[in-house]
C-alpha cells in the first residue's frame, strides 16, 4: 500500500492510531470521519482507470444493491487489485477496535478479529463469499439513493468511501450526504466535504449514540447528491462479503 | 450592486447550467418587482421535475444584511425556538409577529401570486386563490392565525434536522427560503438539503447550492411525480447540514399560517 497516511496493517498500535487521530471522536460526534489525502491523485487515477478492468462485475452480487439509483457500479471480484486489497486490509486493522467497541455499546453479538483474513474466514464460514466493494461512477443528473451497504448475516459496522475525482475540476454537485434516523426524533443530515483522494469512514447501517437515558442506535444511510456537471468517480470499500 | 456581484461569480458557478440561466435582476426594482421578473416558467418546470428551484440574487447583499440584523431586534417576533431543546437540531429561529416587516410582507405576497398557479396545477382537490390575502382569510377562519415567516440563525456546529413546515390542516404546498449569508465568506458547511422519498420507499438527498440573496422554492410536504403508471406522490423533507464555521441567517417564507 502506497497510502502514506495509513500505518502498516501489522502495526501493533492501531488502537492508539485511531485514538490519536480524530477518527474515533468524529465518528462518535457526527457518524463520519474524514481521512484527508488517503490516496494520491495518481493512485486515484489508477483506480478510476481500472473501471475498464474486464474482471469487474457489471451487476451487483446481491439483490440488495440493485436499488442504488442511476450511475454505473462495478464490483470487484477476488483476487482484488493489490492497491485495493492492501487498503482494505490496512483500514480493517484500524477499524476493528472501533467496530468491537460499537457492537459492545449496541449490544450486537459479533466481535471482530484483528486482521482482515481472519474476518473473511468468518464470512466464508457463514457462506458469505462475494465481495461487495465497488467503483461508482456518476454522470451529470445522476445520484444515488440513500442506502445502507449491508446484506444480512455477518456484517462489519463500518465502511470507507474514497472520492477519486476532484470537485470543481472534474464535477460540480455530487455532495456526499449521510442521514441518521434516531428513535422518536427527526433525522439528522450531514454533508461530508471531500476532495480527491479523501476517504470518509462511516457507519454501514447503525451506530451507537449515548443520550441522557443511555445508549441508543441510530440508523444511518448515505448517498451522493445529484451531479450537476461533469463526472464523479468513487471507491467504496466494504469489509464484509455477501452470501452467494 | 447586483450586476457587479454577477460578474464576480467563479468558474465553478459557470459550470452549473441550472444556475446560469437567469439574467442579473435590475437593482432599482423593488423586491416584489424582482419576484415578478423571475422566469416563472422555468421555476414551475424545475419544481415539477425535482421539487425545488432557485432564483439567483433576488436580494442584494445590503438587504440580506439588514434582514439578518433584525434577528436581535425586540418587539418584532412572536416566539423564539432553540432547536436543541426539541432535538430539532442545533441553532435557533424566531417567528415574526404581524404586521410583518415590509420587505417580508412584500416578498410573501409577491411569491404567493406566482406560486399559487403552480400549487393549483399540482393539486386538483384544493383551489388556492390568486391573492395571498384571500388565502390568509381562509387560514384565519380555520383557526390558523399566527404568522409563520421566520428568521433562522445558525452558528458553528449548528444544523437543522429534516422536517416539514406544517402548522395545521391547511397547507400551501410550496415555500421559499432565502439565504442571507455568503458561503465561504460568512460560513462553511451549512448546506441546504432536500430529501425526497418515492413510493417505493427510496430516498434521494439533494444539496441545493445557494449564495447570498438566492431564493429557493420547494415543496412543503409532497410533490406529484409522473411515473410509468401515472402520478404518484413523493414525500419531501428539508434541513440544513452542520456548519463547519461562521454564521448563517436565512429567511423562511411559509404561506399558510399556524394554529
Amino acid at each position: 500500500v502506497k497510502a502514506e497516511h495509513i500505518p502498516s496493517a501489522d502495526a501493533p498500535d492501531s488502537e492508539q492510531f485511531i485514538a490519536r487521530s480524530s477518527v474515533s471522536g468524529d465518528l462518535d460526534a457526527y457518524g463520519a470521519a474524514v481521512l484527508p489525502s488517503l490516496l494520491s491523485a495518481d493512485q486515484c487515477h489508477a483506480i478510476a482507470s481500472s473501471c475498464a478492468d474486464p474482471t469487474l462485475r457489471g451487476t451487483p452480487p446481491v439483490a440488495d444493491q440493485r436499488d442504488l439509483g442511476a450511475g454505473i457500479y462495478r464490483y470487484f471480484t477476488y483476487t482484488m487489485p493489490e492497491l485495493i486489497a492492501g487498503l482494505r486490509s490496512a483500514l480493517y486493522s484500524h477499524l476493528a477496535p472501533i467496530a468491537n467497541a460499537w457492537n459492545e455499546r449496541m449490544e450486537f453479538p459479533e466481535r471482530f478479529p484483528k486482521a482482515l483474513p481472519q474476518f473473511l474466514k468468518m464470512c466464508r464460514d457463514a457462506g458469505q463469499t462475494l465481495p461487495t466493494s465497488m467503483l461508482m461512477e456518476y454522470a451529470a443528473g445522476e445520484h444515488s439513493f440513500l442506502h445502507r451497504d449491508f446484506f444480512g448475516g455477518l456484517k462489519f459496522p463500518l465502511q470507507v468511501i474514497v472520492l477519486l475525482s476532484q470537485p470543481g475540476h472534474d464535477f460540480v454537485g455530487g455532495e456526499f450526504v449521510l442521514t441518521e434516523q434516531r428513535p422518536r426524533m427527526q433525522t439528522r443530515p450531514e454533508v461530508v466535504a471531500l476532495n480527491q483522494g479523501d476517504a470518509v469512514i462511516l457507519a454501514v447501517s447503525n451506530r451507537p449514540v449515548t443520550g441522557t437515558r443511555g445508549t441508543y442506535r441510530v440508523l444511518s444511510r448515505h448517498g451522493f447528491s445529484k451531479i450537476r456537471e461533469g463526472r464523479q468517480r468513487a471507491l467504496c470499500i466494504n469489509f464484509h462479503d455477501a452470501a452467494a | 450592486v447586483i450586476t457587479t456581484q454577477a460578474a464576480q461569480r467563479t468558474d465553478g458557478d459557470r459550470l452549473m447550467p441550472t444556475l446560469q440561466a437567469e439574467k442579473p435582476l435590475k437593482p432599482k426594482l423593488s423586491p416584489a418587482e424582482r419576484v415578478d421578473q423571475i422566469d416563472w416558467d422555468r421555476i414551475a418546470k424545475e419544481l415539477a421535475d425535482g421539487g425545488s428551484a432557485v432564483a439567483k440574487q433576488l436580494l442584494a447583499p445590503e438587504e440580506c444584511e439588514a434582514l439578518s440584523a433584525l434577528y436581535t431586534q425586540s418587539g418584532i417576533f412572536r416566539s423564539r425556538v432553540v432547536m436543541g431543546r426539541y432535538a430539532f437540531g442545533k441553532g435557533e429561529y424566531q417567528y415574526f409577529s404581524y404586521p410583518l416587516p415590509n420587505i417580508v410582507a412584500e416578498l410573501r405576497t409577491a411569491f404567493y401570486r406566482h406560486l399559487a398557479p403552480v400549487a393549483n396545477s399540482w393539486n386538483n382537490r384544493t383551489f388556492y386563490p390568486s391573492e395571498h390575502a384571500d388565502y390568509l382569510d381562509t387560514c384565519h377562519r380555520a383557526g390558523q392565525q399566527r404568522p409563520t415567516p421566520l428568521l433562522l440563525q445558525y452558528g458553528d456546529g449548528d444544523y437543522c434536522c429534516l422536517h416539514q413546515d406544517l402548522y395545521g390542516d391547511l397547507v400551501f404546498p410550496l415555500q421559499v427560503v432565502i439565504l442571507l449569508a455568503e458561503p465561504g465568506r460568512d460560513f462553511t458547511g451549512g448546506e441546504f438539503l432536500l430529501v425526497e422519498q418515492n413510493p417505493r420507499g427510496l430516498s434521494r438527498a439533494e444539496v441545493v447550492p445557494l449564495r447570498q440573496g438566492d431564493a429557493v422554492a420547494f415543496a412543503v410536504n409532497h410533490r406529484p411525480a409522473r411515473g410509468k403508471r401515472g402520478t404518484a406522490r413523493v414525500k419531501l423533507r428539508h434541513g440544513v447540514s452542520r456548519l463547519h464555521s461562521g454564521h448563517r441567517h436565512t429567511l423562511g417564507i411559509i404561506f399558510h399560517d399556524a394554529k
